[in-house]
């Protein structure tokens, strides 16, 4: 890949049109006037000339992509006024393109570097399209070459390390080998046949351990094996997002245990599921107690008693004998809320699983690919049960995974751990790191003197472009919206107000006010999915959604890496539920506590919802470290996460599967986000 | 090493606290509490807490031997235990720095080894992994001190105040020590650092809360200060204090080296973006009032540096207690075989009470609950036991009356006696009608009949 990149023109990384440059939107919908909003003629053809590049646009849209751009055109003396007087027409669609001279210099770039850019990306994209069809089908190659070693692997990590280490003695081979026989007589008996067998051996027990009868049977007899097995599968069962994945491809390789499969529970655990939820205690390292008064149309997320939950892991510390004490500080930090946001959580785990990288040795008689994989995943399923993965995070295992699965056989272990070590090193630089960077490069461009930016709770990419435009001198006031119970945005603020910025406080009841002052909204996000839809901490979707409604642009920054393949049409079915004091309770002010005794009432429930999700209606613009794309329609954003996979595929990443419909264009914009990333090499180099 | 913790055990040696109850035979660490010795009850709880590589120092080389002894043939194939003697009297802290160059993992967990709790020390070890903190401590409510219901001797239970009196300032969160105060100091103004009020802006002083002698200390801290400060004798009153002090301006790890994490990417990641990096996580984390106070704005480039003292506090529910005076030795006596009676982990019979089936009672004789009776001892007819402990082997005539007290091995007790609230070592021989009263008989020492003592240390005259 390097020498490839390397020899590709450098080219500005502002100039990737990617395939979410919408090709109907008429240039001249310009809102929410910045007083220089009249570069209009030249934006007027820019973005028709770009949308109609033939590289991205499938023949049959192209007709109707040519009367589209017919359209601006036509419209432009007639939008006119709307344009000038920021409040006139409320049209939503209108609403979208934001401020004008972020359109104007987009065209004018475009144009510029346009016929370049498709005469380069004609034979890029061939060459990647082509690669993706033939990386497709090796990655399921490797994946399933690796993966039938988790099986054993697996049943080796959860042994107890007594036996492993020391299984000189002929007993404990014995030991051994009895639990393998007996399972391998399970493997082979039909489901049904073992069912008979079960039903024996439950009617054997006594009639006092009926409910303990199914776990016994399976648990005692092969203790030793199936327990492995079970955790082997939380990891990747509960992780939201490899989940869909990693299941296949599990399900894939085993094809003897056909059964195994339907075993398989719902890539999401679904926490109103009794059986499931059983089945997951059973293997967790932290025993939670589950709160009893749930809003019912939660049910199926997970919410645990906060106070038990904490004391509980901690006073197992020198229990939890696999977990490296790197792991185990994040999983503690992330259940006390220490450590939160997306990439402060992501960055906290990869730098804990270097560590444990530093401290691995492959035990004997095991492979460091197979055995690794397994360790990872009960680091994994650990983390998860501290706090459920981000979807950031869930990007960055599937990575590291992959490089694992990818290691060549014939590197030592010392060089393995150092190019593993390296490779993470590279995934926090290029992923986070760079793109921060990145996205502050772009998103400053948006920021103009007398701007008045408004923002909502603390994300660190925000909070990067607001003191870089400082720095570079733009004259702008902040407004800091924030809500309870986290007051995130006091921190921001703090720092803000200590570099010098001119900031404004207030909290998210008032948004309504103060939006009318504010000229551009920068929002962070947990993740951007693949319907365009923003996730993000619960009240990003109310602030855009005022915002959309007094025509401010909203403009959410979001790495790359974030990206996912999920769509999410509410917040409801995926969540994270939050602490239920935290909301009930006022802390410092114990005279308005008034809830204290309520909390354990039948008839209050009490929600603290963590996320929510922004519907693409309601964002202007995603800034992403591949470049920033004004949002027109569900279509083209979710060509734009599109674009990115195509990408990251060659670094293991898979953000985004195939959508069939827009397969043809997300290749075809997979050639110019192929250079948008070379670009950015180019940058920083 | 799990989890990168080593632990010591600080066993003490011949306290002078307990005088008449340790002796050369009988160091501190093996007196026993419910006819096992304290030191027990914290190898089992480090046991059971899956720590079973520890280092237990003993004062004076005699004591050590006897130590040694112990735990060899007690926890054979169960713990790995080294025993080091170190010389008497240099305190907690000298007795660390006698060991120091043995430690070698990230975090050193301190116990002393009269500490009686059921308080996992994982717990407190997280706290300390979590905060990254220099020190963290236990803190635990104050033990109920005296005997539970004898009125006359309550009021001069009162008057004897409890030793282990700490003053103790935390953050409103109750997370970090801001303030201690402990033995002398007490009696003292207390000062706090301007500094640190500042930066904490509210500071909670409790009286109510007791040291509990169970520390995590960053390695690197806890030797350097060791090192530099050779005049500091015990870790509670010197080194505890001068952490906590010097938590906003630290002056250790200074010259150690910085957070090991960030140096070993060093060579990878570029310098300016390892900054940005570092920035990016620790602006995501929750701050503490020391980052707050690192950041605060007042124009100086200049990095401050400081640690973090955490605490722990225990909830009120699990039981913990120092022995470290006589008055507690009797106290965890009592409350082991009563409210504590988890920690024991035997079973109690239906009276409630734990005899040994070797043992064997006269007739009409009542032991009530509450009460352990040792392996091989004979009570006489008409006895009466209550709320005390029994070693083992013990001959106790008829008409004996034993209440709220503890007598050890091989004691000898004659017809007529009368014990109350009294201690009673191995080998002592109480005569014919002798009535004992919060007395404490030394080991060995023989009680003439008919003699009377209230209140009295009772010991050999050599010693």
């Amino acid at each position: 890949m390097d020498p490839r990149r390397g020899a590709r023109v450098v080219i500005d990384p502002k100039v990737r049109q990617v395939g979410f440059f919408t090709p109907g939107a008429p240039p001249d919908r310009t809102q929410s006037g910045p007083p220089e909003s009249s570069s209009l003629p030249v934006a007027d053809n820019s973005p028709s000339g770009n949308s109609l590049s033939p590289v991205m646009i499938p023949p049959p849209r192209h007709a109707s992509d040519n009367l589209l751009s017919a359209r601006p055109a036509l419209l432009p003396p007639l939008r006119r006024p709307g344009d000038i007087i920021p409040v006139g027409s409320y049209n939503p669609s209108e609403f979208f393109l934001g401020t004008s001279p972020t359109a104007s210099f987009y065209g004018k770039v475009g144009d510029g570097e346009f016929s370049e850019d498709a005469s380069g990306a004609g034979w890029t994209r061939r060459g990647n399209s082509g690669k993706v069809a033939s990386s497709l089908p090796s990655g399921g190659f490797d994946l399933t070459a690796v993966k039938p070693s988790n099986l054993t692997t697996v049943s080796v990590v959860n042994m107890p390390p007594g036996i492993s280490e020391k299984s000189g003695g002929a007993s404990i081979e014995v030991q051994n080998e009895q639990p393998a026989s007996t399972r391998s007589l399970k493997e082979k008996t039909s489901k049904a046949e073992r069912r008979a067998l079960q039903e024996a051996q439950r009617a054997a027990k006594a009639a006092a351990k009926a409910s303990k009868a199914p776990t016994a049977t399976s648990g005692v007899a092969t203790s030793a094996n199936a327990k492995p097995a079970k955790a082997s599968k939380p990891s990747s069962q509960k992780k939201d997002n490899a989940s869909v994945t990693a299941t296949e491809i599990k399900a894939g390789d085993r094809p003897p245990e056909k059964d195994r499969k339907k075993d398989v529970p719902h890539p999401r655990m679904q926490f109103d599921d009794m059986s499931r939820v059983e089945k997951a205690k059973r293997r967790a390292v932290v025993r939670p107690i589950e709160v009893r008064n749930r809003v019912e149309l939660f049910r199926h997320l997970p919410q645990y008693e906060r106070g038990t939950l904490l004391p509980d892991l901690e006073s197992k510390f020198f229990q939890l004998d696999p977990m490296h004490p790197a792991v185990y500080k994040v999983g503690l930090q992330y259940l006390a809320g220490d450590v939160s946001g997306g990439n402060a959580r992501c960055i906290a785990m990869l730098h804990a699983f270097q560590e444990a990288i530093k401290d691995y040795s492959t035990p004997p008689e095991k492979t460091l690919v197979r055995d690794f994989t397994a360790r990872i995943s009960s680091f994994v399923s650990f983390l998860i049960e501290c706090r459920p993965l981000s979807i950031s995070m869930g990007n960055a295992i599937r990575f590291l995974k992959s490089r694992i699965a990818k290691l060549p056989l014939s590197l030592s272990e010392s060089e393995a751990k150092a190019s593993l070590q390296s490779d993470i090193d590279r995934f926090i630089n290029e992923k986070i790191v760079l793109a921060d960077k990145v996205i502050v490069r772009h998103a400053v461009t948006k920021i103009r003197d007398g701007d008045v930016l408004l923002t909502y709770g603390s994300s660190s990419a925000v909070e990067m472009i607001l003191l870089h435009a400082h720095e570079l001198g733009k004259q702008f006031r902040v407004v800091v919206v924030d809500s309870r119970p986290k007051l995130e945005g006091q921190v921001l603020l703090r720092r803000l107000v200590g570099k010098g910025l001119s900031c404004t406080y207030t909290h998210i009841n008032a948004v309504s006010y103060i939006m009318h002052e504010v000229t551009l909204v920068f929002l962070g996000a947990s993740s951007v999915l693949c319907n365009g839809t923003v996730y993000s901490r619960v009240g990003t979707a109310c602030v855009s959604m005022v915002a959309h409604a007094f025509r401010v642009p909203v403009l959410v920054c979001c790495e790359a890496y974030k990206f996912h393949e999920r769509v999410q049409l509410d917040s409801i079915c995926s969540n994270e539920l939050g602490d239920p004091d935290a909301i009930s309770k006022v802390p410092g002010r114990e005279e308005i506590n008034y809830l204290d005794d309520w909390a354990k009432s039948e008839n209050l429930q009490l929600l603290n919802l963590i996320y929510d999700a922004t519907p693409s209606d309601y964002v202007s613009m995603i800034i992403t470290d591949y470049g920033m794309g004004w949002n027109h329609d569900y279509g083209d954003t979710s060509s734009l996460g599109f674009s990115c996979l195509v990408v990251d595929q060659d670094d293991g990443i898979i953000l985004a599967r195939m959508v069939c419909a827009t397969y043809k264009c997300a290749c075809d914009s997979a050639g110019v986000s192929k250079r948008a990333l070379m670009d950015i090499d180019g940058w920083v180099k | 090493m799990i989890m990168d913790f080593q632990v010591v055990v600080l066993a003490g040696g011949t306290s002078k606290k307990l005088v008449p109850l340790v002796s050369e035979e009988v160091p501190k660490a093996l007196l026993p509490v419910a006819n096992r010795p304290v030191l027990s009850y914290v190898l089992e709880l480090l046991e059971r807490s899956n720590l079973k590589d520890l280092i237990v120092v003993v004062e004076g080389v005699g004591a050590a031997r006897r130590v040694g002894g112990w735990i060899s043939g007690a926890y054979v194939d169960r713990l790995h235990v080294e025993v080091a003697a170190v010389p008497e009297d240099v305190g907690t802290a000298g007795a660390l720095r006698a060991i120091a160059h043995h430690l070698t993992a990230n975090d050193i967990l301190v116990v002393s080894g009269d500490l009686v709790c059921d308080v996992f020390p994982g717990a407190v070890a997280a706290a300390h992994r979590r905060y990254d903190a220099a020190l963290t401590t236990m803190l635990c409510s104050l033990p109920v001190s005296g005997p539970l219901e004898s009125g006359s001797s309550s009021g001069k239970d009162k008057t004897k105040k409890p030793g282990c009196c700490n003053i103790i300032g935390l953050d409103p969160t109750k997370q970090f020590l801001l303030y201690i105060a402990t033995g002398p100091e007490i009696e003292r103004d207390i000062r706090v650092q301007k500094s640190i009020l500042r930066a904490v802006g509210q500071m909670e002083i409790r009286a109510d809360l007791m040291d509990a002698h169970l520390y995590a200390f960053k390695r690197a801290v806890l030797q350097e200060v060791l090192e530099r400060k050779d005049t500091f004798q015990s870790l509670q009153q010197d080194v505890l204090p001068y952490l906590v002090r010097s938590q906003l301006r630290s002056e250790v790890l200074l010259n150690g080296a910085p957070h090991s994490e960030e140096n070993s990417h060093d060579k990878v990641v570029p310098r300016n973006n390892q900054v940005m990096l570092s920035q990016l996580v620790a602006k995501k984390t929750t701050p503490s009032f020391h980052e707050l106070h690192v950041m605060a704005p007042d124009g100086s480039g200049a990095v401050r540096r400081t640690h973090k003292c955490c605490v722990y506090i225990a909830s009120q529910d699990k039981y913990c207690a120092r022995l470290n005076s006589i008055q507690a030795f009797s106290d965890i006596n009592r409350d082991v075989i009563g409210d504590a009676s988890r920690l024991l982990g035997y079973s109690f019979s239906a009276q409630n009470n734990i005899i040994h089936p070797s043992a064997k009672l006269g007739s009409k004789t009542t032991v009530g609950q509450n009460c352990m009776l040792g392996e091989g001892s004979q009570l006489g007819d008409k006895c009466s036991v209550k709320r005390s402990v029994i070693g083992r082997h013990c001959r106790i005539g008829s008409n004996v009356k034993v209440v709220n007290s503890v007598v050890m091995n091989h004691v000898t007790i004659a017809d007529g006696c009368s014990i109350q609230g009294s201690v009673i070592c191995s080998n002592a021989q109480l005569q014919e009608r002798a009535v004992l009263k919060d007395c404490q008989v030394g080991a060995g020492f023989v009680v003439t009949s008919g003699s009377e003592y209230k209140g009295e240390f009772l010991a050999k005259k050599e010693r």
